[in-house]
């Protein structure tokens, strides 16, 4: 094993031993936790993008860069059939 | 109104309603595998399609049902959309439909306690690792083998795996089930 795989590897672990030490209701409750902190980053690159961009503006290319990452995800479980 | 207080606020009706349902999808592979972003939460409900409009009539801004019921071909089951204004984040209810897994693993669910007088039913980790395979065998999605492959190893040694076979047996998904295992293997 190079490297780089024995990182991953060993990182992998540690993040399987961390979510064995979550209990079942943090867990359950995380998602939507990340999605909104990844939103609220993603939220302010857009108003980085385009300064003076209204709040409901910004919401609406939140969601479209939502759908592309949905399309995506579809196309590439097409190619692999 | 962040995703969470929307899906317990959904969650609080149903029960208070003594209405059958479960807590799929991200939410539930969260709760056995290794948490990662979930723009969306997935409710299944045994009622008939009535009652679950009535129901989803009841919720109150800023939660924004879908009048619309959909059907989805692929799955063959009813569901509605309930948006959360100035949110990306949405819950989808579907219906319970006859199919034996989806019986099963209905039948087989948990309660999971979040905090002092909120439970939620949620399915088994071997219901949420069939569930997952079925779609990977049917969809390729990678993100799909990803969970079923995080849930079997942070629940490693605690699975029937004798329960798994069967049902990825008789859902076609007997080939990604060696996949996935070997994957998984430490």
């Amino acid at each position: 094993m190079d490297g780089i795989a024995e990182l991953v590897a060993r990182i992998d672990r540690e993040k399987v031993g961390r979510a064995r030490q979550m209990s079942a209701a943090e867990k359950f409750l995380a998602g939507a936790e990340l999605f909104e902190e990844a939103c609220a980053v993603t939220m302010q690159g857009i108003r980085n993008e385009h300064p003076g961009i209204g709040e409901e503006e910004a919401l609406v290319e939140l969601k479209r860069r939502l759908a592309l990452g949905a399309r995506l995800e579809e196309r590439l479980g097409m190619a692999r059939r | 109104m962040k995703g969470n207080e929307a899906l317990l606020s959904v969650l609080g009706l149903l029960e208070r309603l003594e209405m059958s349902y479960m807590v799929t999808g991200s939410y539930a592979t969260n709760v056995y595998g290794l948490p990662r972003s979930t723009k969306d939460a997935d409710v299944i409900v045994e009622a008939p399609a009535e009652s679950v409009s009535a129901v989803l009539d009841q919720l109150e801004l800023p939660l924004r049902a879908d009048p619309q019921m959909l059907f989805e071909t692929v799955t063959a089951s009813r569901r509605w959309i309930i948006g959360v204004d100035g949110s990306p984040f949405v819950i989808e209810v579907f219906l319970l439909n006859n199919h034996g897994f989806d019986r099963s693993r209905f039948d087989r669910r948990l309660r999971l306690v979040l905090m002092e007088g909120v439970e939620a039913s949620v399915p088994t980790a071997e219901d949420v690792i069939v569930q997952k395979l079925r779609w990977v065998a049917r969809a390729r999605r990678a993100k799909d083998m990803t969970d079923a492959c995080n849930v079997m190893m942070v629940q490693a040694g605690k699975l029937d795996w004798a329960y798994i076979e069967r049902w990825c047996g008789e859902l076609g998904a007997e080939a990604v089930l060696a996949e996935a295992r070997e994957l998984a293997e430490d």
